[in-house]
């Protein structure tokens, strides 16, 4: 099943969407974590010294820095500030932390910086915390935010390509309808605005090419088989004259003219061999345009009313139920050419005092007659110079028009035996 | 009666003079383009045989030139060319018949008969050969002023294919493809002219017409 580019495209859109979103979640998170720890970080840092500053600048008393680490711990305000008996020399810290916040009820986490300093000749240990987003919170900002992104950003990618995708490929598709359209038989160019788009340009100047390269070859193909015809035509033609000419001398033996009936009814067999040659090669190449509206119904009882005298000297005889059908889109040489082998065949190979049954309807045509008590070889019955037996007249081309015209029409044809002797071929129009 | 033959095959153009002059229709050839444009110009013919590949131009300019000139000639084409659009083609231009070569001079013959008989407007609608007559609008055909039981189609049209070529003889193949066009291989050994010759010969008979068509052993039937 064949999937339009479009949807193609799409699906890989939403693939490669859909992976790079997932991947972007724990790189997002883990970038903005840390962009985010240094700059609390670098505020705490901020934060002490602008403390230590302040107290040094103020001359801020050792009783008063209590007072303040006695307020500030009942509001809690994450300054603390110990005083200490002994200088200690040690780095700042900063650390995560986390403690039982009473009035969410739950663990938070904290940031917390450790400090030493010596203010006045006086050494302190300073704490500063700060409240930190618990990454859960954080994780789902970014996953929701994400999350929309992506949402907005397929469905802009859906409606964009739906939209544009027509407007784009326009030229391709006027190209393909056209190029349907392009019979071989007519030389003729394509013509398609490709918007100055470089590839459909190349597939234009490429098709272009193809078409007036195939419209050669299907002309020196034609005038070839025309030609061979002809060339073996005008030489029969002179023979045939010559020999009728021949026929009319006086005082001609009867053995002469025994001779002079074999060679004439030899000409006939390559006439008509090489008219039925001519006309499946004309098949092959499509040199037929199937574009007219054929009365099936009036072609076949014509034909049956040409030859309906012969068939009554053979005392035989044709019954055709029939219906009005007509074929549209179709051939009539094609059409006379099959129903005519078809009937033909069944009244040269039916069995003396035989009826040949003809069924025409909207779908199927049937052509039944009695004949040998044996099945045909269904297999090699449709193929070129296939015959029951080497003595009858026909060039055994009959059936092989039939399959070829068939193809060309879309049709199907089938043959069947039913005992003791009957042999059934039938054409379905399938249309 | 005059024809010109415009092929230029010279054996296949003899043929068919040869056969034609028999018939007392008086013929004249071309060979080339050149000589075919020069007699329809100068000349005119009750029938004109044009062959459409032609050694320095194409049949059918001639007939676009005859109906320029606004000229009556009959014109039936013969062609090696059986392809339907050439037909077409001629017929729309001003041709009257159309005849695939390879093709038998009796054949030929009756279509020269029936175009010439079609192209005067004399109202000749008889068909006379010693005591037989046929009738082309009733169909009927007399002998002796007495008619002839009712012929098939079948058994008509042989009856005027004998009446184009008397004294010629036609040969089964021919009289069978006469009748039967393309379908004429449709029964071995032509037993179905065999069969439409013996019913015509039995009807002439009834009405007192004997001996009029032999037997020529091995080949064909003649009308004498």
């Amino acid at each position: 099943m064949a999937v339009k580019l479009i949807h193609k495209t799409l699906r890989m859109y939403l693939i490669i969407s859909i992976s790079v979103f997932i991947i972007s979640i724990p790189v997002f998170y883990v970038i903005v974590q840390k962009l985010w720890m240094k700059d609390i970080d670098e505020s705490l840092v901020y934060q002490k010294e602008q403390l230590i500053q302040g107290i040094d600048k103020h001359n801020i008393t050792s009783e008063d820095i209590l007072n303040f680490v006695k307020f500030s711990s009942k509001i809690d305000n994450g300054i603390v500030i110990h005083k200490l008996t002994q200088a200690v020399y040690k780095k700042d810290s900063i650390y995560n932390h986390s403690f039982y916040d009473s009035i969410r009820k739950h663990v938070e986490p904290f940031r917390e910086l450790t400090a030493y300093a010596t203010i006045n000749k006086q050494p302190y240990q300073i704490i500063i915390r700060r409240d930190l987003v618990e990454s859960e919170d954080l994780l789902a900002g970014i996953v929701v935010a994400q999350f929309s992104i992506f949402i907005l950003l397929l469905a802009l990618i859906h409606l964009i390509s739906i939209g544009y995708s027509r407007r784009i490929w326009n030229p391709f598709f006027t190209l393909t309808r056209k190029l349907q359209e392009i019979h071989l038989d007519k030389a003729s160019r394509i013509e398609v605005n490709c918007r100055n788009i470089y590839e459909f340009e190349d597939l234009k100047t490429s098709v272009n090419a193809l078409i007036a390269h195939n419209h050669q070859l299907f002309l020196a193909q034609k005038e070839f088989t025309e030609n061979a015809a002809h060339e073996i035509q005008t030489p029969l033609a002179v023979i045939k004259s010559q020999l009728n000419l021949l026929s009319n001398e006086a005082s001609l033996t009867s053995s002469q003219m025994e001779h002079i009936s074999h060679i004439d009814y030899q000409i006939r067999y390559i006439a008509s061999l090489n008219r039925n040659l001519l006309l499946l090669t004309k098949i092959d190449n499509r040199q037929f345009a199937l574009d007219e509206t054929v009365d099936l119904t009036a072609l076949v009882s014509g034909h049956c009313e040409y030859i309906r005298e012969e068939v009554h000297l053979a005392n035989k005889e044709i019954v055709f139920q029939e219906k009005p059908v007509t074929l549209t889109g179709s051939n009539t040489i094609l059409l006379i050419s099959l129903c005519n082998n078809l009937i033909n065949n069944a009244v040269k190979y039916s069995s003396p005092h035989s009826t040949i049954y003809i069924l025409l309807n909207e779908t199927q045509l049937e052509v039944l007659n009695a004949g040998r008590n044996e099945p045909l070889p269904a297999e090699s019955i449709f193929h070129r110079f296939y015959k029951t037996n080497a003595s009858t007249s026909g060039s055994g081309l009959g059936l092989s028009i039939v399959t070829q015209i068939c193809k060309t029409l879309n049709f199907k044809i089938e043959y069947r035996f039913r005992n003791p002797d009957q042999h059934l071929f039938t054409v379905f129009f399938n249309q | 009666m005059k024809i010109l033959i415009i092929e230029d095959n010279t054996e296949l153009s003899e043929a068919i003079e040869a056969y034609l002059t028999e018939q007392e229709y008086v013929c004249e050839t071309a060979r080339t383009y050149e000589q075919a444009v020069e007699k329809v110009e100068l000349y005119d013919y009750d029938c004109i045989l044009l062959d459409i590949t032609l050694p320095g131009g194409s049949g059918l300019e001639i007939l676009t030139r005859l109906a320029k000139e606004n000229k009556q000639d009959g014109v039936i084409i013969i062609s090696a060319k059986n392809s339907l659009d050439d037909k077409i083609r001629g017929m729309t231009l001003g041709a009257d018949d159309y005849l695939t070569k390879p093709f038998d001079l009796a054949e030929l013959s009756i279509r020269i008969f029936s175009l010439i008989r079609r192209k005067q407007f004399s109202g000749k609608n008889l068909i006379s050969y010693k005591n037989l007559s046929v009738n082309i609008l009733s169909k009927k055909v007399y002998y002796d002023n007495r008619e002839v039981p009712q012929l098939t189609p079948k058994e008509y049209k042989l009856l005027l294919f004998f009446l184009s070529a008397p004294e010629r003889v036609l040969t089964k193949g021919s009289i069978a493809e006469h009748l039967l066009g393309d379908n004429a291989d449709l029964f071995d050994n032509f037993d179905c002219v065999y069969a439409h010759v013996k019913n015509l010969k039995k009807k002439l008979k009834q009405a007192g017409c004997t001996e009029y068509i032999d037997t020529i052993y091995g080949m064909g039937y003649k009308f004498n």
